[in-house]
This record gives structure tokens, C-alpha cells and sequence, in this order.
């Protein structure tokens, strides 16, 4: 069976303005020819070759700290942006190829959207809760009869328990919970197959979570979606997620089903968010500490490991050499020179 | 029973806000205490009333405010009868305040070392000649790794964990006795926040400090607080040490929360949002605020007045019929 | 609609400032169009036995030295005053804002050539400028409208460069093109009505501005000529009369003057508070 979504070997390098210079070309020119300074521009991998799939009907976490490219690999999923290089493959067709600018024209437009963050951001000021839901279905469906729109726009705030009456505000009259109804109608309203939900509930009091998730459970099954879901909150993509990868600095790290990435994993990485989660109960995971922040993206060194150097289990092993995918088992990867499992292109033996 | 002198006393508060749309109550009847050396988290959602009730510790409420009750008692001073010369001396060296968004707190077109140098010679605690020193030092006590590189360094350089430890070191230069950090780790990765807070956790124990933790994260109370304090629409609700409130909780909102927060095992069945909102705190309200979303509600509930009953040592339920 | 008035009545009576300036603008407009019913003199009718005559009761502000009553000038010239700072400032503010809107939004060379153009507008002083339009093209009022235009151009084009330089990352338009909207819809639909409300503080205070602008050119004789009667070049008449004691010829003009500028600053605020949705409670 055909994945809903395959991606494949998905970079986004930018490249940054000269060191301490400008991007100036003539100033560049310069620069190098007067000084002893190396032309030489920085880029920077923001995601550097990212591989996954997510099939019909699956939910897949995706988990990582602010910096390890998770935006930017939503960005492109959704085709607001354009990948460096690598295929991003959707219902079979390589969707990598149309420019994003071009993408608002697509029929695959409809498949692929996202409820975002914020919901205070993600809702033009000046537009009714109306107007917002109504907006994809004007641009993407092409309804134009007014009566139309509104049958349809009021069919989606009963799917998403939005009561009608606030169809005609405005974002600042609405509660956290309902400006999320409004963004999640929104982004439903067209029924596209992949559903991107980048951090839905992270804005949110408590007391609206559990109601807005399941409501988010709901709706994937009413109407046949897959999810891929961002999120920092571990406990929240361990009760929603079938699969989970765990992204660091631009690479995947660890990717597996949610029950081993959450009761064994293999990446020292994974480890560390695990056992940062806050625990009320007793057995509390022994907390493993990171030393310092992460390093850069920029230019980052391929034959080295880039956890090395906050990792509690670092080696010499790990500056010299990048770190292997072992496959732990069928469904369970970790890139790491110590997870125990079956390394794939080395031809060597880990332990 | 606790016989010691508290370091912070808060005692039956009212707060008020004039607005355009009508007087908020923004809280009534609060009190709580905080002792040396120990660790209370205010926890409460939004609209509850916690970050209200730091300000107003501190003296730094906003001029639509009014204390229309009550008493503030920090380190015996009389915080709501006192000028605003003597807080001003009082901030910085016997309490301080961090903040959630530590870089947007941060003067972002001055090096860290002299914000941190800043606050140093403002309470007398250095020179000019010695601020350098004294800055890196403090640096040092928050475990910033190359402390007399990053002295020179700009916010916008570093990370949202690192700016936090700026603000902690800026806190606790002048060593008060009292720290009151507003949800510090909202907003960062959860290994960086786990490290914040083991800093905070720390520093506290070394230096026998007096912690208030404001946060929405129940979890995150539980696993470093010695006590916490339960906020709900301007009302303490809820007050016990923290075994015992998670062994055991009195107040039916404390439970609802507490079933509301995800945790690592079971379903999604398992968590249960809480039915209703806030009440609109412009409106007259019943004595509990919490009745209209309550199954436990009944006519009793709306006979004031309502105060808080000790059911057992320390611990505290301002409710009609608890569970 | 209804809502609409609610909200001007709230907006009206919320802050008094607001209210003052309202009605301040409101009597000017009022003048504007109704001046010629509401003159009591010919504002063109010359009377020589009744030249310099001090201000009183047939003639409140006295008359002016070719005998015409100055009331009635100072009327009639709001009509004019206000066309030349309204048609100015429109044009200004549409043919800024848009230029601004897409340097703002595609960046690159449109940016570029949309600075350099704004750069060399910021280079010229107003009355050079005017000066050379009227010698290239005529002195005309026409002529004058279009250098004051072009001259506070480059004001709009930098708020409104900036202002959707915030905004075009937004989500919620990263939002609206997953809607299927075109990047010149995001603009136009999403990005540009959000960036009115603080452009209607810039356009207020630029009225003032070109009202004073317009007076100014025709004080020194661009543009409006006598006998027309302008604020501006019954200053600038009036100035030569102030010395042998004949004050009010040059006074009421420039009071009228103030007063409308005055006005303008005031409303600023309002105007914002009027469009921005979210002053709505």
C-alpha cells in the first residue's frame, strides 16, 4: 500500500551572508580580493535529510526542542516553502516539484493543512469566526452562493462544536477554547486527508485540553485523516500519536511506535526529554541532564555526531565518525553509535 | 504546625480593577503564607488570579488596581502601607521577581553582564570597579558556562535557557530572602525547563530561600514544591503540602484539574476537560465561584459567608462540602 | 450598518478629545460644502470705499485692503483648503501605501526600485519640487495637489512597507494561502485591511501637514493666485499689513489655518479607534 505521505531525504539549507561581512556581491568581491579572508558563505541545515512516511488514517508525532527544524519541515510539508532538495511525495504524486508559490492552485492544496499554534495569531483580526471558515471554502471549493456558504460554514461549527452564535464574532471576543474550535473548522472545513497540528493545544488552559483533543480524535476518524502532530508536550503525543520521531538539529534521531519510543529508548536524546517530563506519580524516571545548549546549525561537521558534546553518554567514537540508523527492530530506529540493534548501511556490528 | 515567622504573608485580599466594562474582582479572601527555606507553588489557570496576587506582593500593581482588604506582610514590613521609596529598596534586595519571556525582559541593547552589574550597584552591593567581578561571579552561581565570555554578551545571542538564567542571576544577586518566579519556564523546551527549575530548586535550598513557583503546570508543582496553593477565579481554593493534596484532594476543582492533566499512562478517556468557564468576575457572584461548574453544588454552597476550614495540619479547602 | 454607528457613537463618546475633533471637523466640513450659501458677502466683490476696515459687527473679520469681507473668504476657502489636502493626501496614501505594500511583501528587486524611488522623492524639498512641476507643467492648483502628493509618498510607502513586513509572516496569513488564496490575494485581503488602523493615525496628522503645504506654496505664489481666496495667500497678503497695524487681514486666515490642522492631529486617534475591530468591546 502506497503511503499517504512519503518523504524523502528532505534538506532546507539556507545559505547566510558572508562572515561578518555583507551579501553584497561587489563588497564580497572586495573583500577577497584585498584581504586574506576565505570566500567562503555559511549555510545553514536547518533539516538535513529527513526521511518518514506517515500512511492513511495513521497519527505521527513529531517531537523535538525549538531549533531542530520541526517548523521548517512543516513549512514544506505543507508547501508554503520549498525544499533545498529531497521529494516530498503525496498520494504518489511529487509535490516537491511545484513551487510553493504556485501550490494555492493545486488540487493537493485540499489534502494537506494545518491547525497552527496560536490561535491569537493564527486568526486575522478583522475577520468573523464566518469569514475565517468561510475563506478555504471560497478559495478551494469555489462556493460562491452566499446561502451555500453558510449551510456549509455552519455544518463544520456543528462538527467542531462551535456554537452558531459565535459564527459572527471577532477573535478578541472569543475564549482560547473557541478561537481553537474556529481554527480547527477552518482548517477541516475542506476535509483534507493530512491534517498538520502544530502544537493545538500548547495555548490552551487544562481544563479545554482534554475536550479539544478529543475533539481532534474525533474528527480524524469521522472523517479519514491522518495527523502529523508537533508537539512538546510528551504526555499529550503519547496518548494521540501511533508513531513518533524525535528530531534534533535539522535529523531525525529516533523514530518508532509510541509505546517504544516512550518505554524504551534507544537515543540518549529521547532519553533526556523523557525523563525531563514532569512526573506526579511514584517511579519517577531518573532525570538525565543535558550539559549547555545545542550546537549550531550552521555548517554543521558531517563526520560527527551533533548530540556529541551534550550527551551524557559521549565518546571519542562520536567527534570522529557520524552515527548510524540501527534498527532496534522492524518499527524502531535510533541514529546513535550505542543503540543496540542492527546498523544499516555500515555492515558492522553495534552494541 | 509551622511556629516560624513567614517570610511572605498574604492575608484575606481583595483586589479590584476599575475597567470600561465595570469594577473586576479580581481576588478576594486570599491568603497564604511562605516560610525560609521553603518551595510554594501558586497554581491556578488563566484568569485565576496568581499573577495578581505576586504583583501585589510586590508593590508593582497596576495604577487601575485597587487593595480594597487585607494585609501583605514580607519579612515584616508592611508591603500595602509602605512608600514607594521603601519598596523600591525592598525590591531587588529582600524580594525578586523573574518573569516568564526572559528575553523580552531583558534590555536587549545592553550586555547581560551589566544588567546583572546594574542591579549590583543599585542596592550598594558593588562598585563600579568591582561590578565586573561581582557579575561574572554571579554568572558563575547559575551554572553559565563561560562566565567572562557571556558577561559581554547581548540577549539576542543566547538562548531562551541561558536568558533565563541571566534573570535568575539578576534576581538573586543581592541574595533576598524571598523569590517569586511567574511561570519562568513557559515558553522553553521541556529539558531546558527541567534544568531551570533544578537551578531554582537548588539555589533555594543553598540559600535557604523562599520560593513562590506561579504556574499552570500542576505537574511541574508537584515535583518541586513543598506546598501548593490552588487559585480559581480570584479564590484560593486549596492549600496542603504536596503529598498530601495529590494523595488526597479536597476541593472538587483540584480534583477536575488533576483529571484534566494528561499523564504519561492510559487513554484519552482518562482525562476529562472541566465543564463551564470562569465566571465573569464584573458580575455579583455567589460566595463559591466555582458553584455553577460544580456536580457537588448544592444550596448550602450559595450561604455565605465561605471561608477556609483546616481539615487536617496544613492543609486548607475553602469549600461547603468537601470531598 | 447598525453596528457601525454603535460603534462610532462609543468611539465618540469615549474619549472627549475625540468628540471635540469630531464636531471641529464636522462644522469644517460643513463650511466646505455649504460655504457659498453661507457667506454673507461676495467673497469676490471688491468695494473700494470699504478697504481696511477693522473687524465689526457687518464685517466680523473686517475687511481686507480691496475692501472684500474677510469672513467670508476665510469660509469660502475652506472648500479649497480642503480639496487640495483631501485630494493630496488620497493620492499620496493609495499610490504609497500599495508601492509600500509590495516592496514589503515580494522583497528583492521590487523592494529595491520601490526605495530608490522613495529615496529620490526624500531628497527634494516641497518647494523645489513644487517650484519645478509648475515650471515644467503650469501653475495650476491641479499641479500643486500632485507635487504635495508626491512629496509625502514616501511617508505611506515606509509604514506600509513595514507594516506588512510584520505581517507577512503571520500565521494566520501562512493560513489564509493554505486557503488556496494567491500571493497577491494574501496581500490585498489579508495583509493590507490589517494595516489600516495604525496608517489612519499617519493620514490624519498628514492632512494637517498638507493643508499647511498647500498654504504654504501659495504663499509664495505657487498655484492659487489672487483673487482666489485661499488660506495660505491671504496670510501671505495679509503679512505686508500686519506692520502698519491692519492685523486681521493676516490673523483669521491663520487662525482658520491652526484650526483646521488642529483638528486633524486630534483625530488621528478616533479614526484608528473607528476601523480597528478590536476596539470593539
Amino acid at each position: 500500500m502506497t503511503a499517504l505521505l512519503d518523504v524523502r531525504d528532505i534538506r532546507k539549507l539556507y545559505a547566510l551572508a558572508g562572515q561578518g561581512g555583507s551579501g553584497n556581491p561587489l563588497l564580497r568581491w572586495v573583500r577577497t580580493r584585498l584581504t586574506s579572508a576565505v570566500d567562503h558563505t555559511p549555510v545553514l541545515h536547518a533539516v538535513d535529510g529527513v526521511s518518514f512516511s506517515i500512511d492513511g488514517g495513521e497519527s505521527l508525532g513529531l517531537v523535538g526542542e525549538s531549533g531542530c527544524g520541526k517548523s521548517t519541515l512543516v513549512g514544506m510539508l505543507a508547501r508554503l516553502s520549498d525544499p533545498t532538495s529531497g521529494d516530498i511525495l503525496f498520494a504518489g504524486q511529487n509535490i516537491g516539484t511545484v513551487p510553493s508559490k504556485q501550490f494555492h492552485a493545486r488540487p493537493e492544496r485540499t489534502d494537506i493543512q494545518i491547525v497552527f499554534q496560536d490561535p491569537h495569531e493564527s486568526l486575522n483580526p478583522r475577520f468573523t469566526a464566518f469569514d475565517t471558515i468561510a475563506e478555504p471554502l471560497r478559495g478551494l471549493q469555489g462556493i460562491t452562493d452566499a446561502a451555500e456558504l453558510r449551510r456549509k460554514v455552519e455544518e463544520v461549527a456543528v462538527q467542531v462544536d462551535l456554537p452558531l452564535q459565535l459564527l459572527s464574532r471577532f477573535p478578541h471576543q472569543m475564549s482560547g477554547g473557541q478561537k481553537a474550535r474556529v481554527n480547527i473548522g477552518r482548517a477541516v472545513a475542506v476535509s483534507p486527508k493530512l491534517l498538520i497540528l502544530d502544537e493545538p493545544t500548547s495555548a490552551l488552559d487544562v481544563s479545554v485540553q482534554a475536550v479539544i483533543l478529543k475533539l481532534l480524535v474525533r474528527l480524524k476518524q469521522e472523517l479519514g485523516m491522518s495527523y502529523l502532530f508537533v508537539s512538546h508536550d510528551l504526555n499529550v503525543v503519547r496518548l494521540l500519536c501511533d508513531r513518533v520521531i524525535v528530531m534534533y538539529l535539522g535529523q531525525i534521531v529516533e523514530s518508532g511506535t509510541a509505546e517504544e519510543i516512550f518505554t524504551r529508548p534507544q537515543h540518549p536524546y529521547t532519553r533526556a526529554l523523557i525523563s525531563a517530563i514532569p512526573n506526579t506519580g511514584p517511579g519517577a524516571v531518573e532525570r538525565v541532564r543535558l550539559s549547555g545548549d545545542p550546537k549550531s546549525p550552521i555548517d554543521p561537521d558531517p563526520n560527527a555526531c551533533r548530540f556529541h558534546g551534550r550527551c551524557p553518554k559521549g565518546e571519542d567514537l562520536c567527534a570522529r565518525a557520524a552515527p548510524p540508523k540501527v534498527m532496534v527492530n522492524a518499527t524502531h530506529y535510533a541514529v546513535c553509535h550505542f543503540a543496540e540493534g542492527t546498523a544499516q548501511d555500515s555492515g558492522a556490528e553495534n552494541d | 504546625m509551622d511556629k516560624r515567622i513567614p517570610v511572605l504573608r498574604v492575608e484575606d485580599l481583595d483586589v479590584e480593577f476599575r475597567t470600561r466594562s465595570g469594577i473586576v474582582r479580581a481576588l478576594q479572601n486570599v491568603s497564604f503564607e511562605v516560610h525560609r527555606g521553603e518551595m510554594v507553588g501558586i497554581v491556578g489557570e488563566s484568569g485565576s488570579g496568581k499573577s495578581v496576587s505576586a504583583m501585589t506582593a510586590m508593590g508593582i500593581l497596576d495604577p487601575a488596581g485597587q487593595v480594597t482588604k487585607g494585609a501583605i506582610t514580607l519579612g515584616g514590613l508592611d508591603v500595602l502601607n509602605a512608600s514607594e521609596s521603601t519598596l523600591q529598596e525592598m525590591r531587588g534586595r529582600e524580594v525578586s521577581m523573574i518573569f516568564q519571556s526572559p528575553r523580552t525582559a531583558l534590555n536587549p541593547i545592553r550586555t547581560v553582564g551589566k544588567q546583572i552589574a546594574d542591579v549590583l550597584r543599585r542596592h550598594g552591593s558593588a562598585t563600579r570597579q568591582t561590578a565586573r567581578e561581582m557579575a561574572i561571579k554571579a554568572l558563575m552561581s547559575v551554572r553559565i558556562p563561560d562566565p567572562e565570555r557571556r558577561h559581554d554578551a547581548y540577549p539576542f545571542e543566547l538562548s531562551g535557557g541561558m536568558c533565563q538564567r541571566i534573570m535568575i542571576a539578576m534576581a538573586l544577586s543581592c541574595r533576598p530572602e524571598l523569590l517569586i518566579a511567574d511561570e519562568p519556564t513557559t515558553g522553553l523546551d521541556v529539558t531546558t525547563q527541567a534544568a531551570i527549575m533544578d537551578l531554582i530548586k537548588e539555589l533555594a535550598v543553598e540559600r535557604n530561600m523562599a520560593t513562590v513557583l506561579i504556574t499552570h503546570d500542576l505537574a511541574m508543582a508537584a515535583d518541586y514544591c513543598d506546598r501548593i496553593v490552588v487559585m480559581h477565579a480570584g479564590h484560593v481554593i486549596e492549600s496542603a503540602p504536596t503529598a498530601e493534596l495529590f494523595a488526597a484532594p479536597k476541593h472538587p476543582y483540584t480534583a477536575k484539574l488533576m483529571k484534566a492533566t494528561p499523564r504519561g499512562e492510559g487513554s484519552l478517556d482518562d482525562i476529562d476537560s472541566i465543564a463551564g468557564s470562569l465566571p465573569d468576575l464584573r458580575t455579583e457572584l455567589p460566595p463559591c465561584r466555582f458553584s455553577a461548574r460544580c456536580e457537588r453544588h448544592e444550596d448550602i454552597c450559595d450561604t455565605p459567608p465561605l471561608a477556609a476550614q483546616e481539615l487536617s495540619p496544613g492543609h486548607f479547602v475553602t469549600c461547603r462540602r468537601p470531598l | 450598518m447598525n453596528e457601525f454607528f454603535k460603534h462610532l457613537k462609543y468611539v465618540l463618546t469615549e474619549n472627549p478629545v475625540t468628540l471635540i475633533a469630531g464636531g471641529l471637523f464636522m462644522t469644517l466640513v460643513v463650511i466646505a460644502v455649504f460655504g457659498p450659501v453661507l457667506v454673507p458677502y461676495d467673497p469676490l466683490a471688491s468695494n473700494a470705499a470699504l478697504t481696511l476696515k477693522p473687524p465689526s459687527w457687518e464685517h466680523w473679520f473686517g475687511t481686507d485692503q480691496l475692501g472684500r469681507d474677510v469672513f467670508s473668504r476665510v469660509l469660502i476657502a475652506t472648500r479649497l483648503d480642503l480639496a487640495i489636502a483631501v485630494s493630496a493626501v488620497a493620492i499620496s496614501f493609495i499610490v504609497g501605501s500599495v508601492l509600500g505594500s509590495l516592496a514589503g511583501f515580494f522583497g528583492g528587486w521590487t523592494d529595491r526600485i520601490v526605495g530608490r524611488l522613495t529615496d529620490t522623492i526624500m531628497a527634494f524639498p516641497l518647494f523645489v519640487l513644487a517650484m519645478g512641476i509648475v515650471a515644467a507643467m503650469g501653475n495650476t492648483v491641479e499641479n500643486i495637489v500632485y507635487a504635495t502628493a508626491i512629496i509625502n509618498l514616501p511617508f505611506y510607502a515606509r509604514v506600509a512597507r513595514t507594516e506588512v513586513n510584520v505581517r507577512r509572516n503571520a500565521d494566520f496569513v501562512l493560513a489564509a494561502r493554505l486557503a488556496g488564496n494567491s500571493s497577491l490575494r494574501l496581500l490585498a485581503t489579508q495583509i493590507y485591511p490589517n494595516m489600516l488602523p495604525p496608517m489612519m493615525v499617519q493620514i490624519s496628522l498628514n492632512m494637517g501637514w498638507a493643508i499647511l503645504n498647500a498654504a504654504g506654496l501659495s504663499f509664495i505664489g505657487l498655484g492659487v493666485r489672487p483673487p482666489t481666496a485661499e488660506w495660505g495667500i491671504m496670510v501671505a497678503e495679509g503679512a505686508g499689513y500686519i506692520v502698519s497695524g491692519e492685523w486681521w487681514l493676516a490673523l483669521f486666515p491663520g487662525a482658520a489655518l491652526m484650526l483646521a490642522v488642529f483638528c486633524f492631529n486630534l483625530l488621528g486617534d478616533g479614526l484608528r479607534d473607528l476601523i480597528d475591530p478590536r476596539r470593539r468591546t
